[in-house]
C-alpha cells in the first residue's frame, strides 16, 4: 500500500520530544517560581498567611484570616457559597455550582494559596500583607 | 471523485463522534479532580489521530464541533468559553509542531495539551476579574505535561492501526 510506508514513519517518541518536555517542563517551573514570588502561587514552603482575599465577579473584599466569620456570597447569577474563616484557614463550606471543586479543595491558610469556584467567578485568595499585593497587582 | 467526498464526511464524523465521546468519558470519572479546569484530555487523543492521518485542516473542524457540542450539551457557555480558547491555542502549537516534523506523537501531545491549559487561563484571568487564578497554571501544567505524554503514547498506538486517509 502506498500509505503505509508514510504512516510508519509516525514517530511515538523521539529525543526531540524529550527535549521539547523536559524545557516546557523547565519553564513552568520558573513560572511557579515567579508566581509564588508574587504571592499568587504557594510552593511547600510558604508561611501562613494573613488576609483573605476574596474576589467575586471582579470586585475584590478583603477579611482578616484572624478573624473567625461565616458569610454566604451570592453571584450575580444567582449561584451561593458558604464561606468559613476558621482557626486561620478559608474554606467554602458549601456551594450550588455543578462541579462543587471550591468545596472540594478544602481549607486554605498559606499565603499564595487559592480556591477558585469558576461557575460563580469567584476566587479567594491568601495574601500576607495588603500594600505588597496591591503594589504588584496595579 | 465522488468517493473521496463521502470518505471525507465518513471520516470527520466518524473522529468528531469519538472525539465527543472521550470527552464525554471523562466526565464520568467518580471523583472530581480536585482543581478548576483539570482534566485528563482523552478528547486529544481522536484530535492527534485525526491530524495524523487526516490533516491539520480535518483536526481543527474536528475539534471545534467538538467544543461547541460539548458546550451545548455538557459544560455550559463558561465551559465552552474556556474550552474554545484552549482547543484553539492547542491546536495551533500542535499543528505548527506537527508540521515542523521534528517531534513525535508524545511531544506534540504534550505541547498541545500544555497549550491547552495556558489558553484556558489566559482567558480566565479576565472572565474572573483576578490575576490570582494564575496561580492554577503551574499546577494544571504540570497534570497536562503528565496526562499529555499519556495521550500521545496511546495516540501513537492508535495512528499506527489507522488507515492513512486522504489530505483535506
Amino acid at each position: 500500500m502506498k500509505g503505509s510506508g508514510r504512516r510508519n514513519a509516525v514517530k511515538t517518541i523521539k529525543k526531540a520530544d524529550i527535549i521539547l518536555i523536559a524545557v516546557l517542563a523547565g519553564v513552568l517551573a520558573v513560572i511557579a517560581l515567579l508566581l509564588a514570588d508574587r504571592q499568587i502561587l504557594a510552593l511547600p514552603g510558604s508561611r501562613q498567611g494573613a488576609q483573605v482575599e476574596i474576589t467575586l465577579e471582579g470586585r475584590t473584599t478583603l477579611y482578616p484570616l484572624d478573624r473567625d466569620a461565616r458569610f454566604t456570597l451570592t453571584a450575580s447569577s444567582g449561584g451561593t457559597n458558604t464561606v468559613v474563616i476558621k482557626d486561620g484557614e478559608v474554606r467554602v463550606t458549601e456551594a450550588d455550582c455543578p462541579d462543587r471543586i471550591c468545596v472540594t479543595m478544602g481549607a486554605i491558610s498559606r499565603t499564595g494559596q487559592t480556591i477558585v469556584c469558576m461557575p460563580h467567578q469567584l476566587v479567594i485568595r491568601i495574601t500576607s500583607d495588603e500594600q505588597e499585593i496591591d503594589g504588584v497587582a496595579q | 471523485m465522488r468517493d473521496k467526498k463521502v470518505q471525507k464526511m465518513v471520516t470527520a464524523a466518524l473522529f468528531t463522534g469519538a472525539a465527543i465521546l472521550f470527552g464525554y468519558v471523562e466526565t464520568l470519572l467518580p471523583i472530581p479532580l480536585p482543581v478548576p479546569g483539570m482534566k485528563l484530555g482523552l478528547a486529544n487523543i481522536a484530535v492527534l489521530a485525526v491530524l495524523y492521518t487526516a490533516g491539520p485542516g480535518m483536526a481543527v473542524a474536528v475539534d471545534l464541533v467538538r467544543i461547541l457540542v460539548n458546550g451545548l450539551m455538557f459544560t455550559g457557555l463558561y465551559g465552552f468559553l474556556f474550552s474554545l480558547a484552549g482547543g484553539a491555542v492547542s491546536l495551533l502549537v500542535m499543528i505548527l509542531l506537527y508540521r515542523s516534523g521534528k517531534f513525535g506523537v508524545t511531544g506534540v501531545s504534550t505541547a498541545g495539551a500544555l497549550a491547552h491549559q495556558a489558553g484556558q487561563i489566559l482567558v480566565a484571568v479576565p472572565l474572573l476579574g483576578s490575576q490570582a487564578v494564575l496561580g492554577l497554571f503551574p499546577v494544571l501544567g504540570a497534570f497536562a505535561i503528565v496526562t499529555g505524554i499519556v495521550t500521545g503514547l496511546t495516540a501513537a498506538g492508535l495512528i499506527r492501526h489507522l488507515p492513512k486517509g486522504e489530505k483535506v
